[in-house]
């Protein structure tokens, strides 16, 4: 069976045009895949979770009832992930964390969590990829290396595509990127310029300088990348975790902000983050509409309080502030600093996801579901901010993510009215 | 010729220790969905990548081990040529990166995963596997 329009569930590019054949419910072909979306489809039943309580194959019910017990008794629950899943499953993981008065989290906060704090304190001048592909005629990566994280973002959406005012495609647009290493994105591009490592801020600061026209004593390059940026007639400034994670992480990003509000004195400039999981977007949109805050916070006191550094995933880990983690769609003991993920092992950790992972290895309670964006419906936001509809193509024995965490939220209220 | 300030990589000559950068790579996201067990992903995230001139000056041959060892841990890991500075090393994100990287946030929520200060020395043990 064919299905066309399939959207990707795999980065923040969310390409929509996938063609995927399916075959005895499995992928066994894809178009318009890149190699990582290629590669993910390919091999979906490469590694599934199973139900498991203490390391023990037993049944999904039996694990919620179990995750439910567990979580309940929790003084100081943490709910974290959801970058990988969809936004219904988002929401109900919100409503879950402030029933139980614990922390939630998302994987924001190892990625673009400065990229929040940067906007809060700057604001932003930002545009949709649409509007990238239509009117740019300058692309900046900065700290980012789309042809490895972001296959297509190139050739859908930033350089090579013609759009209403960019008829000529990659001949009518230049591409620049400044990183602190060659890469292959860099290789493609029509000026590379490498910076020392740690120095993003000063030389993003010498351009907001160069571009209000002070006379600084300056590398060459730098003075051309201003006259460059403020020639061009729509400019977009995309950047990495080369900003985000380096030292001046929030800083960094505030003095991109800074730079892209400076140079639409000259002409038009947008800046955008280059968000890794396909939908850790709507984790900051979904958290946002719901508490007021994107990630980081606390119902400890019964209402939302905001707190990145406190109530951060790595700071609450590291410090042992929580007594269970209910990781959803992510691999914390993978991705954060072991010094924090360590202590995943230590308090009893539930883990929902489709798949095995190291920290599916060392949950207490391991809730298997369907995958979003492949086996269950539901909504992800784009990179830039923009809403689509994720399709369901196979199926699955398991539920979904967001039919374990309504699951587990009526067994929490239940217990309690049981109890009083 | 005075560049004036500059921001700018050019030649390190002396090597008192390197920078690494993590970061992600197309085999390492291709890789991992045959599971983070796979021998694929492991040797991914296994490897450090080191310019011709700081392997020459290590005395390393690609496939080489090393010992790198930040304020935080300790690691073993197999070495790669590829075009960097000569202070820089680049490491894939993933499991063996983390455990060189700290987990003080600076009260931002984010650890410091890129510019970390370490050591690369070749690795003389050859008991366990890397
Ligand atoms: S670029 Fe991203 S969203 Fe697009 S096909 Fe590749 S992995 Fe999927």
């Amino acid at each position: 069976m064919k299905f066309e329009h399939v959207v990707c569930p795999l980065c923040g590019c969310l390409c929509d045009d996938l063609e995927l054949i399916v075959e005895r419910n499995e992928v066994i072909s894809t178009k318009n895949a890149c190699a990582l979306s290629r590669s993910m489809f390919l091999n979906l039943n490469a590694d599934l979770a199973k139900p498991l309580i203490e390391g023990k194959e037993t049944g999904i019910e039996a694990c919620v009832d179990k995750a439910i017990g567990i979580i309940s008794k929790a003084d100081y629950p943490l709910v974290y992930g959801l970058a990988s899943t969809e936004s219904n499953a988002q929401r109900k993981a919100v409503e879950l964390a402030e029933l139980l008065g614990g922390a939630i989290d998302s994987t924001s906060s190892i990625c673009h969590g400065p990229t929040v704090l940067g906007v809060q304190m700057m604001g932003e001048v930002t545009c949709t990829l649409g509007t990238i592909m239509n009117q740019a005629d300058l692309v900046v990566f900065w700290g980012s290396n789309p042809v490895d994280a972001h296959p297509r973002h190139l050739t859908r959406y930033s350089l090579t595509p013609r759009g209403l005012f960019t008829p000529r495609g990659r001949k009518g647009r230049r591409m620049i990127v400044v990183d602190v290493r060659e890469t292959k994105s860099s290789k493609l591009a029509d000026r590379f310029i490498q910076l020392k490592p740690g120095t993003d801020f000063e030389a993003l600061s010498s351009l907001r300088a160069l571009i209000k026209g002070e006379k600084i004593d300056i590398d060459p390059e730098l003075k051309e990348l201003a006259e460059e940026m403020k020639s061009c007639e729509f400019g977009a400034l995309l950047f990495g975790q080369g900003l985000t994670m380096s030292n001046g992480k929030n800083m960094n990003v505030n003095a991109a902000l800074a730079l892209v509000r400076d140079l639409n004195q000259h002409t038009k400039f947008a800046i955008l983050p280059m968000r890794g999981h396909y939908n850790v977007t709507g984790a900051d949109m979904v958290f946002t509409w719901q508490t007021g805050y994107p990630f980081a916070i606390d119902f400890s006191l019964g209402y939302p309080r905001y707190g990145p550094g406190e109530f951060s995933v790595v700071d609450l880990l590291s410090r042992k502030e929580v007594d269970v983690a209910l990781i959803i769609a992510s691999d914390p003991v993978s991705s954060l600093p072991a010094q924090a993920s360590s202590y995943l092992s230590e308090i009893d950790t539930i883990v929902i996801d489709p798949n095995r992972s190291m920290t599916s290895e060392i949950a207490r309670v391991v809730i298997p579901t369907a995958r979003a964006g492949i086996s269950a419906e539901g909504t992800a936001y784009r990179m830039d901010g923009v809403p689509i509809r994720l399709k369901k193509v196979l199926k699955s024995p398991y539920p979904s993510d967001y039919e374990v965490l309504c699951k587990i939220v009526n067994g929490v209220i239940d217990g309690r009215s049981k109890d009083s | 010729m005075s560049r004036g300030k500059s921001f700018l990589s050019g030649p390190v000559i002396v090597i008192v220790g390197f920078i690494l950068i993590t970061g992600r790579t197309l085999r390492q996201g291709t890789s991992l969905h045959l599971g983070k067990g796979s021998d694929e992903y492991r040797i991914e995230v296994t490897t450090v990548e080191l310019s011709e001139h700081s392997m020459k000056k290590l005395g390393l041959r690609e496939g080489d081990k090393v010992r790198i060892k930040s304020a935080h841990g300790s690691i073993k890991a197999i070495c790669r040529r590829s075009n960097l500075p000569s202070e820089v090393a680049f490491m894939s994100c993933g499991y063996r990166a983390n455990l060189l990287i700290g987990s003080d946030t600076e009260g931002t929520g984010m650890p410091s995963s890129k510019g970390i200060m370490v050591e690369i020395t070749r690795e003389t043990e050859e008991e366990d596997e890397v």
